[in-house]
């Protein structure tokens, strides 16, 4: 599966989008990002190693906190591939629209 | 007459799949020609200003072959995508395959609901092959549907 793929599937789930967005704050242990959900932490293990299968945290090397970090990288590139996409599209419907008007106005 | 503008909506149907709305105030029957004409879809299919579509050929039937081809007007920037129709409905759904670069092939499916004068235009486009999917299903990554665009903003906002 390419960067980008995996990077959806990753994002796909809100607990892990939860994780992300706590994570923006700054580093934290399994326990700390287990708190704010009703899961167990064997749970939160299985999210955190698809996100970092993903590309999208790492673990620190000390065995017993093994805090995660965010990496930003692969969401600076859906970030960047949804902005084209959505430009792409926003720009080609608005002429489109233009462009039905006309096709309303000839068919009257 | 009143300009209305509507919004484009994307959302993640699944693991593998981006859909995009839009209602557009006309017709299914309009918008599906506008969709499926090569003259028509030249004047609309461009993006950001400075493109043209120099490259527009559109087999519609099931089994023919599309191709399109956008550049700057001096010739520079080239790209093409084409594939294969696999279904056409007039004026309700169209399916195709898509290559673009070296991408996997992508699945895309345009569905036209009218309502009231208006039409609502879906695209879903599956990113990813059918082996890749199920890789995915099988490691448990699916669960309920409604994730979208919004949420994902969420997150890409804080950065």
């Amino acid at each position: 599966m390419d960067q980008l793929s995996s990077t959806f599937a990753a994002l796909a789930d809100p607990t892990r989008r939860a994780i992300l967005a706590r994570l923006t704050e700054g580093p934290a242990t399994v326990k700390e990002l287990s708190e704010p959900f009703d899961i167990s932490g064997p749970a939160i293990s299985k999210h955190l190693r698809v996100l970092e299968k993903a590309g999208l945290i790492t673990r620190g090397r000390e065995a017993q906190w093994r805090p995660c970090q965010l990496d930003a990288t692969p969401l600076k590139e859906v970030a960047v591939w949804a902005e084209n996409y959505r430009r792409f599209w926003d720009a080609s419907y608005a002429r489109l629209d233009e462009l039905l008007t006309e096709m309303k106005e000839n068919e009257e | 007459m009143t300009t209305v503008k509507f919004g484009t909506t994307v959302t993640l149907p699944s693991d593998t799949e981006i859909a995009m709305s839009r209602t557009f105030d006309a017709p299914a029957s309009l918008v599906w020609k506008a969709f499926t004409t090569p003259s028509l879809l030249r004047r609309w299919l461009l993006g950001p200003d400075g493109w043209e579509m120099p490259i527009c050929e559109v087999d519609l039937r099931v089994g023919g072959k599309w191709r399109y081809g956008w550049a700057q007007p001096d010739g520079s920037g080239a790209f093409e995508m084409h594939g294969e129709y696999t279904e056409v409905t007039p004026h309700s759904r169209l399916s195709n395959t898509e290559i673009f670069e070296d991408n996997p092939p992508a699945v895309s499916t345009v569905t036209f609901v009218e309502e009231d004068g208006r039409t609502v235009m879906t695209t879903t486009m599956k990113l990813v092959s059918q082996e890749a999917r199920d890789a995915v299903l099988a490691s448990g990554m699916s669960d309920g549907a409604g994730r979208s665009y919004e949420r994902l903003g969420e997150v890409l906002a804080t950065l």
